[in-house]
């Protein structure tokens, strides 16, 4: 097994001659990284679809050219981009494959998409304006989850723990740490224990996961553990790539019998103790919807409500809580740490109201601007990021410079991404930027409609708009904690479109 | 990727060694032109030795098996690769074509 985080990269002409070279060359970066056999030809399948898609469809038919292939040995597993620097190309003009479909259809048309979608574990487009564009391919190594490391009957005594009588308040005493690498195991049983497989994070029923990321710093894991070493609760600080200053607080879970012994509140403030003394900007969080208790908790931490994300997550059984059978709604929830001096932002009119009531809710006063009357777009093209998740049909655009172009641009993949059935598509637009106050109705038109504010690190904070695909939301069934998240709430209903439908 | 090429009574038999992708795809789409416009039009593929299999590879056998049975032949394979059979299963391609597990219970259908 190699170190973690080294990277090759590989220029290459434009020429099919030259895919067997780069095919074995991420083969033998797969071996290397220890996926099994099995796994290293569904990567070799996806990289020769992706690569060869660039190879023909990249280019003018004589063009002589190259480009890159970036291959990153991570500690979860294998990221491929290619990178390259061709024509437009434009993904919503692929035909989708649908194998049910294959009797009546016999061409093969979106074969190739088809196959780095089922073979490949993150898929991702990135559009860098003038600097061309990336493909990221993302492959997890594959560790155990939870209940393939334990018996049947050890999984029956974590399912059967919710029922285990409470013991009495303040009755145990614990300490609150960072997790040891062999404690892994038993954060992985209390997530499937408390949760069951509903938590977002997936690698969280990895043990070998959450033991890399804390190894890493990608997850700060805090544990509560009693005097006989039982882990009885744990909460983490996730670090994030778009960013990293604003970890994400979550993965918050008390074994059952020894709830009420204060274990969430020691274990949330270690976190933002941890995070303060990291000298990060904020920290935020994801309250469900289906009950108002996470968001009760982070409330009491003065983490307050900034955004609702409509139907941000597969549907999801709550054991102990009547199904409410439609897709999850969140609250997201912000404190900031160390905030910056105030800066100028950029709020499109008609939201304005409700903006400057977000950030005092969470305790912050930016200045408002009018634009100028002369709003100029950026020469270059637009740099547009887009990132999807697979698992609750989810996808985030993120705007992060306005070329001339960017209302086709938007159109375009808002286009594709409905047409790859994705449920719901966030739109971040940035509001120090002064377009924004000008394009958001223009995204409106479109069918985005409001969401919140997102305080990021380095002034980058986005006003989020959302986009529902055919999807309409039973805004009653959505339990909201606070007055504010209410009023927010009702004011997201209003302008719900999919609601007037 | 090696073509192997046989003839049983009046099937073809194609045995498949190697790879079969976005490179090398066409030496099996010529193959199958000519045998379909000689009127071999009942043809075997064993892909006992087929490795490999992208998309390129698989809609050779999509338009072969087409054209196929628009002049009323029969297109079957056999002998495929547990690796190159998750493929054909993820694909939808168990569902259109006729599969067997060896060249004899192949060629019993026929």
């Amino acid at each position: 097994m190699t170190q973690n985080n080294q990277q090759v990269k590989i220029t290459l002409p434009n020429d099919l001659t030259y895919l067997p070279l780069i095919l074995d060359g991420i083969k033998k970066m797969a071996e290397i990284m220890g996926f099994k056999k099995n796994d290293i030809l569904k990567i070799e399948i996806g990289a020769e679809e992706a690569i060869s898609n660039v190879i023909k469809h990249a280019f003018e038919p004589d063009e002589k050219s190259t480009f890159d292939v970036i291959l990153n040995n991570l500690s979860l597993g294998l990221k491929i981009i290619i990178k390259e620097k061709g024509i437009p190309f434009d993904p919503s003009l692929i035909h989708e494959f649908k194998p049910d479909e294959l009797k009546e259809d016999l061409s093969g048309k979106g074969l190739g998409v088809f196959l780095i979608k089922q073979f490949i574990d993150e898929v991702s487009f990135h559009n860098l304006g003038k600097e061309g564009r990336e493909t990221h391919l993302f492959k997890h190594l594959k560790n155990k989850t939870i209940n393939q490391l334990v018996n049947k009957a050890e999984l029956d005594v974590l399912e059967n723990e919710k029922q285990e009588n409470v013991l009495p308040k303040g009755s145990v005493s614990y300490d609150v740490r960072r997790m040891n690498p062999e404690e892994a195991v038993d954060v992985s049983k209390g997530a499937y224990s408390s949760y069951g497989y509903t938590y977002v994070l997936e690698h969280i029923y990895y043990p070998d996961r959450v033991r890399q990321m804390n190894k890493d710093n990608t997850l700060i894991s805090f544990v509560c553990v009693t005097g006989e070493k039982e882990i009885i609760g744990h909460c983490a600080l996730e670090i994030e790539e778009t960013d990293p200053l604003v970890p994400q607080l979550g993965v918050a879970f008390t074994k059952p019998k020894y709830r009420g012994q204060g274990c969430l509140n020691r274990l949330a403030a270690s976190c933002m103790d941890y995070a303060l003394n990291l000298n990060l900007f904020g920290i935020y969080a994801r309250g469900v919807t289906t009950h108002p208790y996470s968001q009760k908790s982070l409330l009491r931490f003065e983490i307050f409500d900034c955004a609702i994300y409509i139907s941000s997550g597969a549907i999801r059984e709550y054991k102990d809580i009547e199904g409410t059978a439609q897709r999850e709604s969140v609250v997201i929830h912000f404190k900031y740490l160390n905030p910056t001096p105030a800066f100028k932002i950029y709020p499109p009119e008609h939201h304005k109201d409700i903006i400057e009531k977000i950030y005092n809710n969470i305790k912050y006063k930016p200045i408002f601007e009018l634009p100028p009357a002369d709003l100029k777009f950026n020469q270059n093209d637009s740099v547009i990021d887009i990132q999807t998740d697979q698992l609750n049909m989810v996808a985030k655009i993120y705007i992060e410079q306005f070329g001339e172009n960017i209302l086709s641009e938007i159109s375009k993949n808002l286009k594709e991404l409905c047409f790859a059935r994705m449920e719901t598509i966030y739109l971040y637009l940035k509001l120090n930027n002064n377009l924004t106050s000008l394009l958001t109705s223009e995204f409106e038109k479109m069918g985005f409609f409001f969401s919140g504010v997102m305080p990021r690190s380095g002034q980058n904070d986005v006003l989020i708009l959302q986009y529902l695909n055919n999807y309409t939301i039973d805004y009653d069934k959505i339990k909201i904690a606070s007055e504010f998240g209410n009023d927010l709430l009702n004011y997201i209903r209003e302008r719900d479109v999919n609601q007037n439908v | 990727m090696e073509i192997s090429v046989k003839t049983k009574e009046n099937i073809t038999i194609l045995e498949l060694d190697g790879r079969l992708d976005t490179t090398n795809y066409n030496e099996i789409e010529k193959k199958f032109d000519e045998l379909i416009g000689n009127n071999q039009i009942n043809i075997l593929v064993d892909c006992e030795k087929l490795d490999y299999i992208s998309s390129s590879g698989l809609r050779v056998l999509l338009k072969s098996l087409k054209s196929i049975n628009s002049a009323k032949g029969k297109f079957i394979l056999c002998s495929l690769q547990e690796n190159i059979n998750e493929v054909f299963e993820i694909s939808g391609f168990t569902s259109i074509f006729q599969i067997f597990k060896n060249q004899e219970d192949a060629i019993e259908n026929f």
